[in-house]
């Protein structure tokens, strides 16, 4: 995902003369081309991502197009404030691009785990949040998203699902199945562990804003079965699950959902990502309901 | 001249909040000089000027309608509920209203990304930021200041409202020594109420060729309004009542 990241942001910048790259001292040696070939458009702003963010934001102000990077934990908990007011608030084109989805960097301990990212960025106004599952999605959502003048939230995980279809921003993929069985919400790379379940699976690479058509999608199959799962590596408050929810309590349904996410604890072993997987039952075996 | 219309303009401060019960009017007359300054002889139309402490955005807003920028009317809106000047500033409401600020510390940072982007663009146009001594407290105020040294970004002038009301809790003591050691050009503006010397300095800071420039002006929060001035910690935010304000203007008038 990160090597596709540098490729993205090389192409787009031939493109793009807006282009500018701000990063929080992380993937200098990832991003080496870009500084190379652009000198002028990229910045190794330092360890400051809550100025960070407030740079983005004018340098938007004054037309450009940034892309913030760093690891999500100091972007955007440490900087929430500055992406609420510099940038939804403004209403600026800025893309925030994240690594260390969750506990990808399990190894170094809790202040550089980040579950919560989507569950808090979700309420905010004016912020487009993507969870793309494979490099593929990311490189697709991030073109078809580019210059739309919204804040984009883009997170990656070391993880990729294998799955090979083609899906826009805003929409979601049905994978048919038997609707006697509970639905299944996912996004990101947690597809690949249901992707063989017999149930109908609905996969989300946008948290945040679903287009109207694709919302009514998920309407008309909450109506045939109001039973369903969700299952993603975000918090399991106020992500993926509770936006299904929310699109239920907008439409007047009562639906019963079993949300399978991260409990609301800090996940204070190491090792590695699957291990935690493992633990919280975020695995093809150990999922429950389906 | 400047004299009488900043005094008119305080005037008009005292009576919107008046007539508003609403206001930060200390915080509005420590930087009205500044503002006007800027405004009269400094800003070019092109060129971005943004209040950090948006609280003082009386100031600016009546600035706004001495240099025709916004009308009478819009000016006595101030606050109510479809008003585009609201108790601080809204970037989508008003075209010279380049950000929307309130919470203390998100100006300058921004307006580093301005100073950048004209580098980026090879535009010959400055940044102006407004900050107060109280926001130094904020640990933005000092990462912006250290990235916008570490670019030489000769293209920003930042000018600090020093009005000492941060002694009730963390005084930011010395602030020109701290700006000097983080790499800027410093100028200090004894008194932050004289227009000739404000005009001075930010004139100087505009030479400025290597470093980004930090104007502090030492003024006095409240600064014509006795009662304001000696009573720091009481008038802060709050309009006066009709005996106040009828005294306050009998005292601007004197």
């Amino acid at each position: 995902m990160r090597k596709t990241f540098a490729d993205i942001l090389i192409r787009k910048a031939e493109e793009d003369e807006k282009l500018v790259v701000l990063i929080g001292d992380i993937s200098h040696f990832l991003l080496k081309e870009f500084e190379s070939r652009f000198p002028d458009r990229f910045y190794n702003i330092g360890i400051c991502e809550q100025s960070m963010i407030g740079i983005a934001a004018g340098l938007a102000l004054n037309g450009f197009k940034p892309v913030v990077h760093t690891i999500a934990p100091f972007c955007v908990e440490r900087a929430y404030e500055q992406i609420k007011i510099d940038l939804c608030y403004q209403e600026l084109d800025v893309t925030i691009v994240t690594v260390g989805g969750s506990f990808d960097y399990a190894h170094l301990g809790c202040t550089h785990h980040c579950y919560s990212d989507i569950s808090i960025l979700r309420p905010l106004p004016n912020i487009d949040i993507f969870c793309p599952g494979n490099k593929k999605e990311f490189k697709n959502l991030f073109n078809k998203t580019w210059s739309n003048g919204k804040t984009k939230y883009f997170k990656l995980f070391k993880s990729m699902h294998e799955e090979d279809f083609d899906i826009n921003p805003y929409d979601c993929h049905i994978i048919e199945g038997d609707i006697t069985k509970p639905l299944i919400f996912t996004c990101g790379h947690t597809l690949e562990i249901v992707k063989e379940k017999q149930n109908i699976i609905i996969y989300l690479p946008t948290i945040e804003p679903l287009s109207l058509e694709t919302e009514l999608k998920i309407v008309n199959l909450l109506k045939k079965q109001n039973n369903c799962i969700s299952v993603e590596e975000n918090s399991s408050i106020g992500a993926l699950g509770d936006k299904i929810f929310d699109i239920a309590s907008r439409n007047n349904m009562l639906i019963n959902l079993k949300k399978t996410g991260i409990p609301r604890k800090f996940c204070t072993d190491y090792g590695t990502a699957d291990e935690h997987r493992e633990i919280l039952g975020l695995t093809k075996e150990k999922l429950r309901y389906v | 001249m400047d004299h009488k219309i900043i005094k008119k303009l305080k005037k008009q401060i005292l009576k919107v909040s008046y007539e508003t019960q609403l206001g930060h009017i200390p915080s509005a007359f420590s930087i009205l000089e500044i503002i006007y300054c800027l405004y009269k002889d400094h800003i070019k139309d092109e060129e971005k000027f943004i209040l950090s402490k948006g609280h003082g955005c009386l100031a600016l807003y009546a600035v706004f309608l001495e240099m025709g920028i916004i009308s009478e009317e819009e000016f006595f809106s101030f606050g109510s509920f479809d008003s585009i000047l609201g108790g601080h500033p809204h970037r989508g409401k008003h075209k010279k209203i380049h950000a929307s600020t309130g919470s203390l510390g998100h100006g300058l940072p921004i307006c580093v990304g301005i100073a950048i982007a004209n580098k980026i663009s090879q535009r010959d146009e400055r940044t102006f930021c407004l900050i107060g001594d109280g926001e130094c407290n904020e640990g933005t105020t000092w990462e912006s200041a250290m990235v916008a040294a570490n670019l030489k970004l000769n293209n920003l002038i930042c000018i600090i409202d020093e009005n000492n009301s941060q002694i009730r809790s963390l005084p930011t003591k010395r602030i020109e020594k701290k700006f000097e050691a983080f790499g800027w050009k410093v100028v200090v503006v004894l008194d932050g109420h004289n227009i000739a010397d404000i005009n001075k300095a930010i004139s100087a800071a505009k030479e400025e060729q290597d470093l980004p420039v930090c104007v502090v002006c030492k003024t006095v929060k409240g600064k014509g309004v006795k009662e304001m001035e000696t009573n720091m910690h009481s008038w802060h935010h709050g309009p006066p009542n009709k005996e106040q304000y009828e005294k306050f203007i009998e005292e601007l008038d004197a």
